[in-house]
């Protein structure tokens, strides 16, 4: 008797299409010279958490990260690769799978609070990785990790935050229904 | 309007269809061929150990007629990051470093040890490069995607859903364009009705506010795209249970050869590198 490890399909596809915004979110970034860029792909990362809850959100990013550590295209302005996984900005990359669990897990429950919750911790938890890969990687000391690698995007994250709150908070109900949690619509 | 067509430009992967013996190989040899590659690349110790691989991967590029100049183009947007690596090591020294300094500049050195760390960098990060960049054009989408879930086969033994990963992989990649597709649109829609993006004053929630009309219709449509999906593929009945492909990858004539070859070569790589590195070290003057 095989047992069916299979997820519900709507789940699959709502995996693979956050998948794809993070994805897609690749296009628009805006390089600092000598530092990380502003990237949009951390929004829909912790979205996704968000919306899919830990376990589906996680594979999305995991699939988001499979798909650019084989070469293609998808890591914040159009770079791919191993290399990019392994090197400086690789922190952050390992921070969104932390961030759309921990985010997920925060928000299972639905309301603003919580979705605010959810994404400060989530977006933290990117910086945090992401400050000790620089750390590690350049042998800076903690301020000086903290200067290049979290400082310049506290504003803009904290804006990204709010507005994934705001949209967790519109959209999760929806998104509930489709994965067939609470009332399917008719 | 010519800002807001981010995506018309975007291609992912880069193949090329050369129709050669290493292309029409199965997509687990090529898996094979990237990791047996990439693991001395990352983990060797000096440079012949970060170097043999991308020889190699060269060496594989003309067999599978792939030009290696457009292997090397692929390294045109790092090479800021190199310069971001050696200007970093120059400023920022590491503490009980001995060796030999090679010129000063006011307060900052470079040692023989920084330009050893700057250089090995380098020499794995084109390495990397050239690796995945030759298994991006030797190897479409689909195959790549396939292949994903052949090589994490035995972790569905264990209970992982290898296949729903591997199709959602595949999904993901056809999503791309869509998603796209649907930001732009968005995108002029709000542009049209006077629409101000990223210069709106005020605190971070009005900031927030701001782009919600951006991003909540974008959600919608996306999540509407995802549950049509979803309803197609259970309309036609998709359980993902005992499902064949379309397209079945045979075993090419010595293929088994090119698998061996993939992990004597490794193997070789590593004996190499452990064999060379101490003495060319010691020649360089490394860690003197």
């Amino acid at each position: 008797m095989p047992t069916n490890t299979q997820p519900p399909v709507a789940r699959i596809a709502l995996a693979s299409l956050f998948a794809a915004l993070i994805m897609a979110g690749a296009v628009i970034a805006f390089p600092i010279p000598g530092g990380p860029p502003i990237v949009i792909q951390n929004l829909f990362a912790v979205l996704s958490g968000l919306l899919l809850g830990p376990a589906d959100g996680a594979l999305s990013v995991l699939i988001f990260l499979a798909i650019g550590a084989i070469g293609f295209p998808v890591f914040s302005g159009g770079r791919g690769g191993f290399a990019h996984l392994a090197g400086p900005t690789g922190g952050y990359l390992a921070g969104y799978l932390l961030a759309a669990v921990v985010a997920g897990l925060i928000a299972r429950r639905r309301g603003l609070v919580l979705s605010f919750l959810g994404s400060a911790i989530g977006f933290l938890l990117i910086l945090g990785a992401g400050m000790l890969r620089l750390k590690l990687l350049r042998n800076m000391d903690c301020t000086k990790a903290l200067a290049a690698g979290v400082l310049p995007f506290l504003p803009l994250d904290a804006v990204k935050a709010v507005i994934c709150a705001f949209v967790a908070a519109r959209l999760g109900p929806f998104a509930d229904s489709l994965r067939g949690i609470g009332t399917r619509r008719g | 309007m010519r800002d807001l067509e981010f995506f018309r430009n975007v291609s992912i992967g880069q193949y090329v269809d050369s129709g050669s013996p290493v292309h029409r190989m199965t997509p687990a040899t090529k898996y094979l061929w990237l990791v047996a590659l990439s693991a001395p690349a990352v983990a060797s110790l000096g440079y012949a150990g970060a170097l043999l691989p991308l020889l190699s991967a060269l060496c594989a590029a003309v067999a599978a007629g792939v030009r290696p100049s457009f292997l090397l183009r692929g390294l045109k947007p790092i090479l800021p990051l190199f310069l971001v690596v050696a200007v970093m090591q120059f400023i920022f020294g590491w503490p009980g470093d001995r060796s030999a300094v090679l010129f000063r500049l006011g307060p900052f050195s470079a040692t023989a040890r920084e330009a050893h760390i700057v250089l090995m960098a380098v020499a794995r990060t084109v390495s990397l490069v050239v690796i995945v960049g030759l298994f991006t054009s030797t190897t479409t989408e689909g195959e790549a995607a396939h292949g994903i879930e052949d090589f994490l086969a035995p972790l569905a033994r264990l209970g992982f859903p290898a296949h729903a990963f591997a199709l959602a992989a595949t999904t993901a990649l056809r999503f791309i364009p869509i998603v796209a597709g649907e930001l732009e649109s968005i995108v002029k829609a709000q542009a049209a009705r006077g629409a101000d993006f990223g210069s709106g004053k005020g605190g971070v929630v009005a900031k927030a506010r701001a782009y919600l009309p951006l991003f909540v219709p974008v959600m919608i449509r996306a999540l509407e795209r995802a549950e049509a999906l979803a309803e197609a593929m259970e309309a036609r009945c998709y359980t993902g249970r005992g499902r064949t492909r379309f397209v079945v990858y045979e075993l090419q004539r010595g293929e088994w050869v090119a698998r061996l070859a993939a992990v004597f070569l490794c193997v070789a790589i590593f004996v190499l590198d452990s064999a060379v590195s101490a003495p060319l070290a010691a020649l360089l003057g490394v860690f003197a």
